[in-house]
């Protein structure tokens, strides 16, 4: 296996098993990417087809959805084999030759799983549920009374009433903390412990560099807690690691936690649990402060983010395939961002919101490069999403989750280049609207456009691979008098990079002390142009609306002590008062 | 070293030098004499920091730190400082330069030494701009250090007000870190310095500044016909920037604030007779139905019993946007030294805490006012409503906040009638005060403090 170091030739290189700590992600729906053989639905094979494109705009490891054996009544997340792959997106062997693919050139990628439950349609669940003494009778969490665990909230409060499902054969009831089609898993039963190692092993073994592992807070349950968190879960997922570890050094553990950092963190563990999480509230916080033209709103939650362990890094995103989370934002704040991004009743689902990245921000291109700016330059690697590096709508007329599931646009042609099937046939219909449809909004023409987004996108990755800081170097705000101005330091080494934010509408002025950095020349790292050089007096900058700069502040010969004085008759020795 | 030379110099330059300083205050004619009553070497030698304390003219006392360097070394350092600089001196057959030792970034550093009695030491140091009765210089991003200029016998209020809510542990100040005493004087005090706020008139003007230019989205339904665009214009809490979330958060600390300081200090009740008086004064520069609508006001706050009035206690005396701070955790309150312009004893008076209300409700409308005088002359006649209605929003909103905090009733007076009453009546004293600041300093922006006199006593 190939193992290519993510970092430019110049940095301070990552341990070759922390490579996701400067890693760019990008997250893959299967079925959306790019169709094969012309059966109206995305596939392994041609997920294949489409890496030179991945590579070429300088993502790192890729991130897949569910491609397991599926009756597909949640996206995939309700597995039913956990050894074999979705027919319509192709077998194991296409999996082997995407992932050689993938080490071919360089990159990595990983996959979700699921530990928590399984489809109901699952084997083990339909023998676990035959009888009450059959070998896999305690493999899923029975009782007979649906009343126990009851202080374990419901997550989808809008299609189940119960944490609970009868089940008429085995004449009792099973848990579910998610759909009542998707039976939890008992993880006080040392075979089910195993069987996820197991499974782990086996795409390990073809060469997955990492797992998402998603639901994990609710693996345990017991009687008198939330079901959440326990600490159950984190000797669980301790001895999973050290069990994976053991046998697939390297490879990266995302935990998807959906929760406030302050708890997240505990899945880090001492370095020992999972190596990345989600960050999932500064997301929110980076809409408000463009909203609100005000950095408080980030600087509140990144002063909230506790230190993670050395090892181990947050996984940052602007959007995902789920909602805009709001489950752990305060009420004011929850319901701020209805009252701003939702007013259409249609785009809430469950408690959240489904949009694209671009349409949420009104289809202002300066907002999306700020954002982007902002996932690229704060703390974490950045997780893209497929379709917004060229700004891809969303479809809110679609139930759920689809709508910002919808094909990938690769060119103006039919079906927006994603499939030769026909239209009727596709799992979704494309965006065809006038604005964010595949006519206008393809990759073919942004790739010909070289001021596409697509294009200034590529750029930013660029910079920020030649810089390992932004992946694992110090961070520190900046005092700007400006609040709609958020500057900040990032440092690695003697590599420093010097971020100014405007979250503006208008152009703003900023005066920026800078007097720890006197004598250093920042250039503008897009186009390597030097600025005035920094000295003692505060360094003023012009922003214009919703503008970034990212400076590198290299070091300059000094020609003069900047303000002239210490150099030239040298520092006084202070004395006391009063002993003169 | 001997400072004879350097005192002889400074002595015969320092009082036309003192009366083009912006800290300097002593009425209007410029200072006649300056004698130095206690000098110290901070820096010993040329170049050196000699530390001096000013008697002006024998009506006030000043603390002038002097720096000196050969002229031939000074380089750019007076460049950026035109008015630092004292004047020239032989000096051992040397020509020096003597000048305002805080502009030197070295010499600071040493008196940032002092202050922290040699147990810390700093490696950068700026000036903060803007600052008029004091010097404060920030060290480090990490710390500032408040030198005060004019000088009193005794505890310096901000420092006795400072000092008595970082006991209280009020999380809403600065707590005091060091200070730096000689003999009976305060000189200086350091506190941390919040290095990513942003003051609170910074933040409104930028809310005004959105609200104002506002083109948000228009909420026309999508069933409606293009032709019916219906505006969504004039509601401040629907603009991207609104600042009413913020009001509401100032408003809950300036109350705690209040309950701080009355737990801190002496309370007494407070009699509504002392704010009639003090209106009572100003008569003079008002029409006469405006002056009518006046003794009717002072009538009416006569009449309040002192049982009903309230409780008088410490108030931060000077309250408006430019002494709070916005950090990424929450609010912040500066400078309590109450009004520069009055003696000090009357800035330790006992007064009823509405008069702070009053203070930042005016500072709301200041900054909705100079919003919209940074709009063309020709939008303005548009804009107007719009920034009223931006300054009653987000004063509802302070005002919605401050009365939130459980506690704050106990201050206050006992019916909300006479409550708002006497909110008034400060908030006209406070206009009155402004009015005779503008047509004295600003007379284009008279029109701010008249209009809202009219207003208030219109109500």
């Amino acid at each position: 296996m190939t193992d290519r170091r993510i970092t430019a030739p110049s940095g301070n290189e990552v341990a070759g098993n922390e490579w996701y700590k400067r890693a760019v992600f990008y997250e893959v729906v299967v079925r959306g990417f790019y169709d094969s053989n012309d059966d109206g639905t995305g596939d392994i094979r041609g997920l294949t087809e489409k890496l030179d494109y991945l590579q070429w705009l300088g993502v790192d490891c890729i991130w897949l959805l569910p491609f397991y054996q599926s009756p597909l009544r949640d996206g995939g997340y309700d597995i039913s084999d956990y050894y074999s792959v979705l027919p319509e997106y192709g077998t194991v062997e296409d999996m082997h030759e995407l992932i050689n693919g993938v080490h071919q050139r360089g990159m990595k990628i990983i996959a979700d799983t699921v530990m928590n439950h399984t489809s109901d349609q699952h084997p083990w669940f339909i023998e676990s549920s035959s009888s009450h003494d059959n070998p896999k009778h305690d493999w899923y969490v029975w009782s007979d009374d649906d009343q126990l665990y009851d202080e374990a909230r419901i997550i989808f409060i809008d299609t189940e009433k119960s944490n609970w499902a009868w089940h008429p054969t085995r004449r009792q009831y099973y848990w579910h903390r998610f759909f009542s089609h998707q039976p939890d898993l008992n993880f006080d039963n040392m075979e089910v412990r195993q069987a996820m190692v197991d499974a782990a092993r086996f795409w390990m073994d073809i060469g997955l560099d990492g797992m998402r592992l998603d639901a994990i807070p609710y693996l345990f349950e017991r009687p008198g807690t939330n079901g959440e968190n326990l600490p159950e879960t984190h000797e669980y997922l301790k001895w999973f690691r050290k069990e994976i570890d053991s046998t697939h050094p390297g490879r990266v553990l995302l935990a998807e936690a959906n929760q406030m950092p302050e708890e997240v963190v505990d899945y880090f563990g001492n370095g020992d649990e999972c190596s990345m999480a989600f960050h999932f509230p500064v997301m929110p916080r980076l809409y408000m402060a463009v909203r609100r033209e005000q950095r408080f709103p980030i600087t509140e939650i990144l002063a909230q983010t506790p230190e993670i362990p050395d090892n181990c890094q947050w996984g940052m995103f602007l959007r995902n395939h789920d909602e805009l989370t709001l489950e752990m934002v305060s009420d004011e704040e929850r319901d701020y961002m209805y009252s701003e991004y939702a007013k259409d009743p249609r785009m809430r689902s469950n408690v959240g919101i489904s949009r694209r990245l671009l349409p949420l921000v009104e289809n202002d291109r300066r907002v999306a490069e700020l954002l982007h700016a902002f996932l690229f330059s704060l703390p974490g690697s950045p997780v893209l999403y497929y379709g917004d590096e060229i700004g891809m709508g969303d479809n809110i007329f679609l139930p759920d989750r689809d709508s910002v599931r919808t094909p990938m646009q690769w060119s103006p042609d039919r079906n927006g280049g994603f499939s030769r099937a026909d239209f009727a046939q596709l799992y979704l219909p494309p965006h065809m609207d006038s604005v964010y449809g595949y006519q206008s909004v393809n990759v073919e023409s942004q790739i010909r456009n070289t001021s596409s987004f697509l294009h200034w996108m590529k750029r930013m990755l660029d910079v920020r691979k030649q810089h390992p800081l932004f992946g694992t170097g110090t961070f520190e705000v900046l005092p700007a008098e400006n609040p709609a101005v958020l500057a900040y330091a990032r440092q690695q080494g003697d590599d420093i990079v010097l971020c100014v934010n405007n979250l503006s509408r208008f152009s703003q002025p900023v005066e920026l002390q800078l007097a720890q950095y006197a004598g250093r020349i920042p250039v503008e790292l897009l186009g390597r142009v030097p600025f005035p050089a920094i000295g003692e007096l505060p360094y003023f900058i012009t922003l214009g609306p919703y503008q970034f700069y990212w400076f590198q502040l290299s070091a300059a010969p000094r020609s003069a002590d900047p303000d002239g004085i210490s150099e030239s008759v040298g520092e006084p020795a202070a004395r006391e008062p009063g002993k003169a | 070293m001997d400072a004879t030379q350097i005192i002889k110099a400074a002595e015969v330059a320092l009082p036309g030098w003192l009366a083009k300083q912006r800290w300097f205050s002593s009425g209007d004619s410029a200072p006649q004499s300056a004698t130095v009553v206690d000098q110290t070497w901070i820096v010993d030698g040329v170049p050196g920091l000699l530390w001096t304390l000013m008697d002006v003219d024998s009506t006030s006392v000043y603390q002038v730190p002097i720096g000196v360097r050969e002229k031939e070394h000074i380089g750019p350092t007076l460049l950026g400082f035109p008015h630092a600089h004292v004047c020239e001196a032989e000096i051992d057959g040397k020509t020096c330069i003597l000048y305002d030792g805080m502009i030197d970034s070295p010499l600071a550093r040493a008196m940032f030494k002092v202050v922290f009695d040699g147990q810390q030491e700093a490696a950068t140091v700026r000036p903060v701009g803007g600052e008029q009765s004091n010097t404060s210089l920030v060290f480090d991003n990490r710390t500032i250090v408040k030198f005060f200029r004019r000088l009193y016998k005794g505890r310096n209020p901000d420092l006795e007000v400072s000092i008595a809510l970082t006991e209280a542990e009020f999380a809403h100040i600065a707590p005091v870190s060091a200070t730096w005493q000689r003999g009976e004087w305060d000189l200086a005090v350091a506190q941390p310095y919040l290095f990513d706020g942003s003051d609170g008139w910074n933040m409104a003007m930028n809310s005004v500044r959105d609200f104002l230019r506002g083109d948000f989205v228009a909420s026309s339904s999508p069933q409606g016909s293009p032709n019916k665009i219906v505006d969504d214009f004039e509601d401040p809490s629907k603009a991207g920037g609104n600042f009413g979330n913020e009001a509401h958060r100032l408003g809950r600390v300036t109350a705690e604030l209040h309950l701080a300081m009355a737990k801190q200090f002496d309370t007494d009740a407070y009699s509504a007779s002392a704010l009639a008086d003090s209106l009572m004064r100003d008569f003079d520069s008002l029409t006469d139905v405006e002056r009518k609508s006046m003794q009717n006001l002072i009538d009416r706050l006569r009449e309040v019993p002192d049982s009903m009035a309230g409780r008088a206690i410490r108030i931060h005396g000077d309250y408006h946007f430019g002494q709070t701070l916005r950090s990424t955790s929450g609010w912040y309150v500066f400078d309590f030294e109450g009004e520069p312009a009055r003696p000090l004893h009357e800035r330790r008076i006992l007064t009823s805490p509405l008069k702070d209300v009053a203070g930042m409700l005016r500072s709301v409308q200041y900054a909705g006012a100079t919003g919209l005088s940074e709009q063309t002359e020709t939008a303005q006649d548009d804009l107007a409503a719009r920034a009223e209605s931006w300054e009653s929003y987000n004063c509802g909103r302070f005002r919605e906040g401050y009365f939130s905090v459980d506690g704050i009733e106990t201050l206050m007076p006992s019916n909300q009638e006479t409550r708002d009453l006497l909110l008034r009546g400060f908030e006209v004293e406070k206009a009155l005060y402004e009015l005779a600041y503008e047509r004295a300093y600003r007379p284009d922006w008279v029109s701010i403090p008249h209009g809202a006199i009219r207003r208030l006593l219109a109500a």
